[in-house]
């Protein structure tokens, strides 16, 4: 395509000889793309992966399935299942504070920009690299093994949890905000906590709430999951559910679930909206 | 009192941002301090609270040897002297009183500070300055609502709630449109006149310098080149401190005149 306006040739012009030629893609490029396409193909190899039990096996759990069209919606009255939606919901609000209140510390301390010093600095960014390489079902586990009271357990392992993720999104956020402010409160004689907490925390502010709303979304999906591994709230139900082969009265719970977690989602994210 | 003796300033990449300056300031001076960007004029009123550390010679602060004071006793000086910044430094996201209370905040406990409790006087002072500055009614906006010139007054305001003995401004007015910059520096020097606070400003409008300043120091390459009143700093002054003839870009207000 041409520009008539910009250029005075013909829309049929060939353009001139002497126009740079589009490199060829890098060594690196290619190599890498390679690698990748033979990693896949051996990673499928060694799963012996295939999709045919997704047509062969169809047939298989008719019976079940129906049963979970047909979910047994009475059960939701029942004071376990109603008691049960309650714990996790209150497993998921306890360890968002708790978790995102400790992470705040973390985050101060895990921020070059407000920590006291270099290895302080270092120390916690290790901590909290070590607290994140374990998912919440590890830290579910870990915890429901050491701790008798199961809704402690699921509290417990959810804080571990949003401390890592915590700390590293708001630890980020202040690594980027202005330094003006933080000068200025040095030169007004004020302490390094005062430096973060009259400096940095009201420009982070908005961002770090935001971060709190995300983990308590993610808190209420977990701790729904953790109850299956015996950390308390509605998972527990499930569990029973489960091992009993209650199908329709699982489905009613599952599904009633599924409206739950999506009405808070939405809830926490229309706040989140508004925060940043 | 401020009085620098022989200091000088190395930056640990090796720029020499002052060499060998000597200067006596007495209480309730107006000072400014002109010179290019780079002369060290930044440098020279940041060593006064010590946010710059002079490398060799002394400095003292009201008899006060700045440079062995350690963490709290520099905490103390600081709390006596007040800073204005260019950029003006505020929390944008917070309201005009908060980011004055900033002010207090050398008064304030750990717990009055962390929950942000900050006393009746201590407000009352907060107050006080933003009357001061003509900007009481603002107290409860958000920072970022304000313009320009406002949003100085309330960096003012800032440092006026310090109560200090001293208010250090690095080019208060390089960022406001000329009218707002002459009633930004009236400020200064009415708060410099009712108070008797000892004042130092970097500017680098002579204009503005020689209607201001009580005294006026320049600065070339890290030394100080001159040093006397407004009405000694003539044309021919600026043109040795500055080492290159006047241009239009030397004076804030824009007309016809001998150096425009």
């Amino acid at each position: 395509m041409s520009t008539p306006a910009t250029t005075d040739r013909a829309p049929t012009d060939q353009p001139p000889a002497d126009r740079p030629v589009k490199p060829p893609p890098s060594i690196g490029t290619v190599v890498g793309l390679l690698v990748f396409a033979a990693i896949s193909v051996y990673a499928a190899i060694g799963i012996e992966f295939t999709l045919r039990p997704l047509w062969e096996d169809v047939n298989r759990g008719r019976e079940i399935v129906a049963r979970y069209f047909d979910p047994n919606w009475a059960i939701l009255t029942r004071p376990a299942v109603r008691e049960g939606f309650l714990e996790t919901l209150y497993i998921a609000i306890i360890a968002t504070l708790v978790g995102c209140l400790i992470a705040l510390v973390c985050a101060m301390l895990a921020s070059k920009v407000s920590a006291p010093n270099t290895p302080v600095y270092r120390i916690t960014k290790f901590v909290l690299s070590v607290l994140r390489s374990l998912p919440d079902l590890a830290w579910g586990l870990l915890f429901v093994a050491f701790v008798v009271n199961p809704q402690l357990s699921g509290v417990l392992a959810l804080t571990m949890f949003n401390i890592g993720i915590v700390a590293k999104l708001t630890s980020e956020s202040i690594d980027a905000v202005e330094r003006g402010p933080i000068e200025a409160v040095e030169a007004a004689g004020g302490s390094r906590f005062q430096r973060g907490r009259y400096a940095v925390l009201p420009q982070v502010a908005p961002n770090y709430l935001s971060y709190c709303f995300y983990v308590f979304e993610i808190n209420i999906r977990a701790s729904a999951v953790l109850g299956m591994i015996g950390a308390g709230g509605i998972g527990t139900v499930i569990n029973i559910l489960v091992s009993r082969l209650q199908h329709e009265d699982l489905a009613a719970v599952v599904y009633a679930l599924v409206v739950v977690v999506f009405i808070l989602d939405q809830a926490s994210r229309a706040v989140r909206r508004r925060l940043t | 009192m401020i009085e620098f003796r022989d200091v000088s300033v190395t930056y640990p990449n090796g720029t020499k941002a002052l060499d060998g300056v000597d200067l006596t300031i007495p209480d309730g001076q107006f000072v400014v301090v002109v010179g290019l960007s780079g002369a060290g004029k930044s440098t020279l009123v940041r060593t006064i609270n010590g946010i710059v550390p002079a490398t060799g010679g002394e400095l003292l602060v009201d008899g006060a040897p700045v440079a062995a004071a350690n963490r709290r006793q520099l905490r103390r000086l600081r709390s006596q002297v007040g800073m204005i910044f260019q950029s003006f430094n505020l929390v944008n996201r917070t309201t005009v009183m908060n980011n004055v209370l900033t002010g207090r905040l050398h008064s304030a406990g750990f717990l009055r500070s962390m929950f942000g409790w900050f006393s009746g006087a201590d407000k009352e002072v907060a107050f006080d300055a933003l009357e001061r500055v003509g900007i009481l009614e603002k107290a409860y906006v958000r920072a970022s609502q304000l313009s320009g010139g406002q949003q100085q007054r309330v960096a003012i305001a800032r440092g006026l709630a310090q109560q200090p003995r001293i208010m250090l401004a690095d080019e208060p007015v390089a960022s406001l449109d000329p009218p707002t910059a002459d009633a930004v520096m009236r400020d200064l020097q009415r708060i410099n006149r009712e108070l008797g606070i000892t004042t130092v400003v970097n500017l680098h409008f002579l204009d503005l310098a020689r209607r201001y300043g009580d005294r006026i120091i320049g600065m070339r390459a890290g030394k100080v080149v001159f040093d006397g009143t407004g009405a000694e700093a003539d044309d021919a002054v600026f043109e040795s401190i500055y080492g290159r003839s006047l241009t239009a870009e030397d004076v804030v207000e824009k007309k016809a005149g001998p150096v425009a």
